[in-house]
């Protein structure tokens, strides 16, 4: 029997296997490049073998590669599972410790929020990665993470996980729709200034772009799984759904730094706060404009009827 | 670095670093092994960029030990009734040997809120194992001075204790 510090076989083995699976999959994925007239005479070898042991050799050696790639796609996403879960682990525990601080009167509302983000967060991510495990299983490849991703069977893995990550979307613009909600009274009871007023503005307009954009992507897997659009469609669609959001979502921010900059350069001109600050904000605000004008000419540069 | 050496290295330390956990959480099990494995996928990450250490278990024991002082500093504390019976915090004022998870639980929860050298020294006598003798040749001080410090530092964490365990119940 084992003593009370010591480790079970069980679990030392499992660690052991771990660790040597980690080096696999460094050996498989990380091998660096061989130069092209080496990969060429690889090829004129296989080519060679292949004719000496007859295309069936060829097939049974895919079919041995293919089941191999599953194993490893699998163990992959097991390792990732287990790490998950101990971050979960903590993140509960955290959430504790902040529920009851927050029943002592010691922390406000908005740290509770926030945790409860990271709980919800890490919860989807595990349950997306077990979703990935038994697509791995049904498919024998990497799980696929695009609108136009076929059903496996009678199941729409892409779909599931979608719902799980909208979940967690629509509670982050919930919270940022709170927190808007709250900062408006204290800017009115002026208990904030207006600057933080426009922060939450902009964390709102954030996660309301965030949501359109997988609001969109469920949209344009509907429309695919209908027939009415191909797979260089959906690519197509998912790509100005984004562009689209973020243009939007830039927009709407780059109004918020417009109107801090007046203020900051009021505050300027009035001797209040150093030039580096000033300068500091002209920076954002002109980073801001550079990448609406690139999304802007990208928009533009796309066929008619998109 | 290869996974023979590393296997190797895993081999040897194994039984080490899960006894040196072990310990530190009463016999915990799960969280043992949680720590232990959560130990383990860290060493890999880093021996992988900078290289094993000289001293691979001394590594493995700092990153363990700054992992369950995370854990003991968020997790929430027992309450009295879960302890051993009879248990009170004035126990502590003449040692300690942790021999459940909920002692451990406690008695870590407050270290956590002793000054780091107190720590350490606690630490080297209570869970390492180490000797008065030893200690005062590593902290470079006389055996007197360790004992006398050693005193204090109990002291200080019976104190943190009964700040925790107020008759009341069990502060938050």
């Amino acid at each position: 029997m084992t003593g009370k510090h010591e480790p079970r076989k069980e679990f030392v083995e499992f660690l052991e296997w771990q660790i040597k699976t980690n080096f696999t999959r460094k050996e498989k994925f990380g091998s660096p490049i061989r130069p092209a007239k080496y990969r060429y005479m690889g090829i004129a070898a296989l080519i060679l073998v292949s004719i000496f042991c007859g295309a069936a050799g060829v097939v049974a050696k895919d079919q041995i590669q293919e089941s191999r790639l599953k194993e490893v796609l699998i163990l992959r996403t097991e390792s990732e599972i287990t790490v998950t879960k101990l971050q979960l682990r903590i993140v509960r525990s955290e959430m504790e410790e902040i529920q009851n601080q927050y029943q002592a009167g010691l922390v406000g509302e908005e740290a509770l929020s926030v945790t409860r983000m990271r709980l919800q967060e890490i919860e989807s991510k595990l349950v997306c990665l077990q979703i990935d495990i038994e697509e791995i299983k049904a498919s024998g490849e990497k799980p696929r993470d695009d609108p136009a991703a076929p059903l496996i069977g009678d199941r729409d893995f892409f779909s599931e996980r979608l719902a799980h990550r909208l979940a967690v979307i629509a509670l982050a613009l919930k919270q940022a729709e709170e927190k808007l909600d709250r900062s408006k009274h204290l800017m009115e009871a002026e208990a904030i200034s207006e600057i933080e007023y426009q922060e939450a503005e902009a964390a709102f307009r954030k996660s309301q772009y965030a949501y359109m954009d997988l609001a969109g992507q469920i949209e344009i897997r509907e429309r695919f799984l209908k027939g009415e659009i191909n797979e260089e469609e959906v690519l197509r669609e998912v790509k100005i759904n984004t562009y689209r959001n973020r243009l939007e979502s830039l927009r709407s921010l780059i109004q918020i730094t417009r109107a801090r900059y007046e203020r900051t350069q009021d505050l300027f001109e009035r001797g209040l706060i150093s030039e580096v600050e000033l300068l500091r904000l002209k920076v954002k605000l002109l980073e801001e404009e550079q990448e609406v004008n690139y999304l802007e000419r990208l928009i533009e540069l796309l066929p008619p009827g998109f | 670095m290869n996974e023979l050496s590393i296997i190797e290295i895993y081999n040897v330390t194994i039984d080490k670093l899960y006894e040196y956990v072990s310990r530190r959480c009463g016999g915990d099990r799960g969280l043992a092994e949680d720590v232990t494995q959560e130990t383990w996928l860290r060493a890999l990450v880093n021996w992988k960029k900078k290289g094993v250490p000289d001293e691979p278990i001394a590594w493995l024991k700092t990153v363990a030990r700054n992992l369950l002082l995370n854990y003991f500093r968020r997790v929430k504390p027992v309450s009295l009734e879960q302890l051993p019976a009879g248990w009170e915090p004035g126990r502590l004022d003449n040692g300690f040997n942790i021999d459940s998870p909920e002692l451990a639980l406690m008695v870590n929860k407050a270290l956590t809120l002793l000054e780091p050298a107190q720590v350490r020294l606690l630490e080297a006598f209570h869970f390492d194992g180490m000797k008065v003798s030893e200690i005062a040749a590593a902290f470079g001080i006389s055996e007197r001075g360790v004992e006398g410090r050693l005193r204090r530092s109990r002291i200080s964490l019976r104190r943190h204790l009964e700040n925790i365990y107020k008759p009341d119940g069990v502060k938050p």
